[in-house]
């Protein structure tokens, strides 16, 4: 048995996004760019490793929302009509003369493979795709909180926090089938007491920020190099920071070497390029800290520095795990990252995870590993209630609750109390009658009010107009058809059918779980 | 999930049936009484949040109830369900505030602290009279603790090893982030099965359970506290009625403890000793403001006072800086300006501006404009 377990962890989550306009909306483009950056090039990635025999055992969290849009045929034809004036563009640009053609004919046959893959290798069902891997052994898929809505500021209401996780739990069994044994807590975001939510709901580990164990009660023997059990069984697995901080630093991470692409500059930013706003196409390197000069991108450069920041990583990796008491239990290092920043904002990271994998295949140091073959490894484990915690900025709940975001949570509060209501007192009503349709169209609207990106972009600045629009919107269409049913009615049938139409998310859905 | 799924293809609405749908949803918002209420939550170890609403109507009756106008507080409380070894329980403190819906940020020096509120109109002999109270809050720890024993009951495992299959029967009420499922430590109770300190409202104060929180009831949620305060720790409540009940002389000693302890902070004696008292226990304008003869907490005309800058010229001893914020709630829908310059709306119609406070006078010319001229 290896002395040290490696668990990588990767969790994916965009915001709900399906409307009836004709244009690519903000939250749209960030799907889109998702998919062909991030989704299909690490579905690729598994491919490869699969198709050579190299060992992977992966978690990865789908967003139960973001697993939604990833089945919903409305979304998937536009994202194919993106695709496809995307790689147009990319194949215009490679014919052109230049410094940058090589990276313009690089990015044309990247685009054209996840054309490929996405329309022949999964037939347009990414859920399909990773759900193969998974029966496979190489990936163990866990789930989240419905909408992410941020759990430590939901739990004022519990049956807020239950809507999310059973939701959650019924959308994972609807794609796949089954029951998800790990969840991720939105931005690591731990409240004591959440555990007894997530036990009821069958969950079995969950992932802390890591003063979560550092500072529990009491705080574990072997802080985050080893799993830990709550008050109410759920296993927690602390992200280990120093290994953390190797990619995700924004001064010294491997994402800002020289070589690799950089995110910040477009082919828009050159010229016009006849399509409003960025498109996309991203063809030259970081080179410097100049943001004007900037060398054309060179991959096969950049996929020799990921190749060497892999080969670094699992050294680093490596060294920890040799660092343990003799006495020790095996080490488990977790590391977990936001999957998007594997493709989207550090282009070459697949490749990167890619070569994790394979160097990890060439030491008996350390395995790749699940929680469940941590589990599995160490069925006793030590009892500590988890401090409040999470991975935003500061540590605790204050990149969600500030002076930009602190309106918007009594109306949460509310409007999950009033669902509360609604769910007891119609209990009894069929849920294929238009009452019952109302009060299941109004938990799907709260879950989406919910969500953690609306606090998020509010308090970065990032789209807040966008932010307090779709809050609003949301909050909007649950105060209209909770105030119908608070009434003794139901609203306007044609606007009942309207906002269902739109807002198709959770059809699962039961309204029970908000009392 | 396929893609034969009937849910993957589903037709869009169409767009002028939906937008109908929004603009009633976005009256829904705007619109609608509210209750009286008053929430807690946690910022960060050293930080808490409070936001309510009291409604009109509550506040009238509470000022009946007193037969004056004493200022509006927030009284907070320590309930802290088990203290670490060697500390006392944080005394009681109040926080002047204003406003019928407004949202505070309170500063606490001992993180790890569990505390609830009262939101009242303080009576002058320092007596209460309540509008709302929260639930307890717990704020995070700031470092790791000293080693205890701890023991946590073994869990029940879940029915069958995995979640089931149908919605499991919701607790009765209350419903309060104490109610655990019954096969999970509650928490607050640190996984001991010592009691929590008392984190519920008193009946009809806010809609903490899931009741209907229409503003309508027999009982007003009113509810005189006195005498209010306690130095012990609260008792758990006998009942949903029950809260902390502590006499005047109580607060009256507490709050010259407390002036002793601010000015020693205000000083720098304090700097790297023991914190002698929680930091947001009146706001720092406070300082040397004339205390009301009956040593209770500071008013809150002694802080607008000080809201000042610039005292002392290029040799500066202390320069205060204050911004006023302007903050209140409009129809959505509605044209806002504030010196000729539009202020935006929030969805639900509230708003904020900052702006630096100018010493003198300061006029806030703010139109509204709701579109009909």
């Amino acid at each position: 048995m290896a002395a040290g377990h490696l668990c990588l962890v990767l969790h994916a989550h965009l915001p709900w996004c399906r409307h009836a306009g004709e244009a690519v909306t903000l939250e749209e483009s960030w799907l889109f760019e998702a998919i062909w950056e991030s989704y299909v090039p690490l579905l690729l990635m598994l491919d490869r490793l699969a198709g050579d025999g190299v060992p992977v055992r992966l978690t990865l969290s789908l967003s139960p929302v973001l697993l939604e849009m990833l089945a919903d045929g409305h979304l998937m034809g536009r994202f194919r009509r993106h695709l496809d004036h995307l790689l147009a563009l990319a194949e215009a640009e490679s014919a052109r003369d230049g410094p940058e053609r090589a990276a313009a004919d690089h990015h044309a046959r990247h685009l054209a493979a996840v054309r490929d893959a996405f329309d022949h290798r999964c037939g347009g069902d990414l859920p399909a795709a990773f759900a193969a891997h998974a029966r496979a052994g190489r990936l163990d898929l866990v789930t989240t909180a419905a909408t992410h809505g941020y759990l430590p500021l939901l739990w004022p209401e519990p049956g807020a926090v239950r809507g999310q996780i059973d939701t959650a739990r019924r959308t994972f069994r609807r794609h796949f089938g089954r029951d998800p044994e790990g969840l991720w807590l939105p931005e690591c975001g731990y409240t004591p007491g959440l555990d007894g939510v997530l036990a009821t709901q069958g969950v079995r580990y969950t992932f802390l920020e890591a003063h979560g164990l550092l500072h529990a009660r009491p705080v574990p023997p072997h802080g985050v190099t080893a799993p830990a059990r709550t008050p109410a069984g759920v296993a927690v697995l602390a992200r280990e920071p120093e290994l953390a901080r190797r990619v995700w630093s924004a001064g010294t991470g491997y994402p800002g070497a020289p070589a690799y692409r950089e995110f910040h500059r477009d082919l828009a930013d050159r010229r016009d390029t006849g399509t409003p706003g960025p498109t996309g196409l991203k063809l030259w390197r970081i080179t410097g800290r100049d943001r004007d000069a900037k060398a054309p991108y060179a991959p096969d450069a950049a996929a020799r520095q990921a190749d060497a920041d892999a080969r670094r990583f699992v050294q680093a990796v490596t060294a920890a795990v040799r660092r343990r008491d003799r006495d020790a239990p095996p080490v488990t290092l977790t590391c977990p990252f936001d999957a998007e920043l594997f493709g989207h904002w550090w282009f070459e990271g697949p490749y990167w995870l890619e070569r994790v994998f394979r160097h990890l295949a060439a030491t008996d140091a350390v395995a790749a590993a699940t929680p469940g073959d941590v589990l599995a490894d160490a069925p006793q484990l030590p009892r500590v209630e988890p401090a409040a915690s999470s991975w935003g900025e500061h540590g605790y709940h204050n990149v969600w609750l500030n002076t930009e975001t602190d309106w918007l949570w009594p109306h949460l509060h509310r409007a999950a109390r009033t669902m509360a209501i609604l769910a007891r007192d119609h209990a009894a009503t069929p849920a294929d009658t238009p009452a019952g349709r109302t009060l299941r169209q109004a938990g799907r609207e709260l879950l989406l009010a919910q969500a953690s990106d609306w606090p998020f972009m509010l308090r970065t600045g990032t789209a807040a107009r966008d932010a307090e629009h779709r809050l609003g919107t949301h909050l909007g269409r649950f105060r209209l058809l909770a105030d119908a049913l608070r009434a003794g009615g139901v609203p306007d049938p044609r606007h009942l059918t309207a906002i269902e139409a739109v807002d198709t998310v959770f059809p699962a859905l039961a309204p029970g779980t908000f009392r | 999930m396929t893609n034969a799924d009937p849910d993957r293809d589903r037709p869009l609405p169409d767009p002028e049936t939906l937008a109908d749908a929004d603009r009633a949803a976005a009256d829904a918002l705007a619109s609608g009484p509210r209750a009286t209420e008053l929430i807690l939550m946690p910022v960060d170890p050293h930080r808490l949040h409070a936001t309510w609403h009291v409604h009109p109507d509550d506040l009238a009756e509470a000022r009946r109830r007193l037969g004056d106008d004493g200022p509006l507080v927030l009284r907070l409380y320590d309930a802290t369900p088990a203290l670490p070894a060697g500390s006392d329980r944080a005394p009681p403190f109040d926080v002047a505030v204003s406003g019928l819906e407004n949202r505070w940020y309170v500063d606490v020096w001992q993180p790890g602290r569990s505390y609830v509120a009262e939101l009242g109109l303080r009576a002058p002999r320092g007596g209460l009279v309540r509008l709302a109270a929260s639930r307890r809050v717990d704020l995070p720890s700031a470092a790791p603790e000293a080693a205890e024993d701890r023991t946590f009951p073994e869990p029940t495992p879940p029915r069958g090893g995995m979640a089931p299959a149908t919605p499991q029967p919701a607790p009765e009420a209350p419903a309060g982030p104490e109610a655990a499922p019954a096969d999970a430590v509650p928490a607050g109770t640190g996984g001991d099965g010592t009691a929590a300190p008392p984190d519920e409202a008193p009946a009809g104060v806010g809609p903490p359970t899931p009741q209907e929180p229409a503003h309508a009831g027999a009982e007003p949620p009113c509810a005189e506290t006195g005498p209010p305060l306690s130095e012990t720790p609260p008792e758990p409540p006998a009942d949903r009625s029950g809260f902390p009940r502590v006499d005047d002389q109580v607060l009256q000693d507490f709050a010259a403890r407390a002036r002793e302890a601010e000015s020693r902070f205000l000083g720098g004696s304090a700097a790297g000793g023991e914190p002698a008292g929680e930091a947001g226990l009146f706001p720092p304008g406070a300082t040397g403001a004339p205390l009301p003869e009956d040593g209770g907490p500071m008013p809150l005309e002694s802080v607008m006072s000080l809201s000042s800058f610039g005292l002392a010229g290029e040799n500066v001893d202390l320069e205060v800086n204050a911004e006023v914020v302007i903050h209140g709630r409009a129809r959505p829908g509605s044209r806002l300006t504030l010196f000729g310059q539009q202020v935006p709306l929030r969805p639900d119609g509230s708003f904020e501006v900052r702006r630096a406070l100018p010493q003198g006078a300061l006029v806030l010319p703010l139109l509204l404009n709701q579109g009909n001229g």
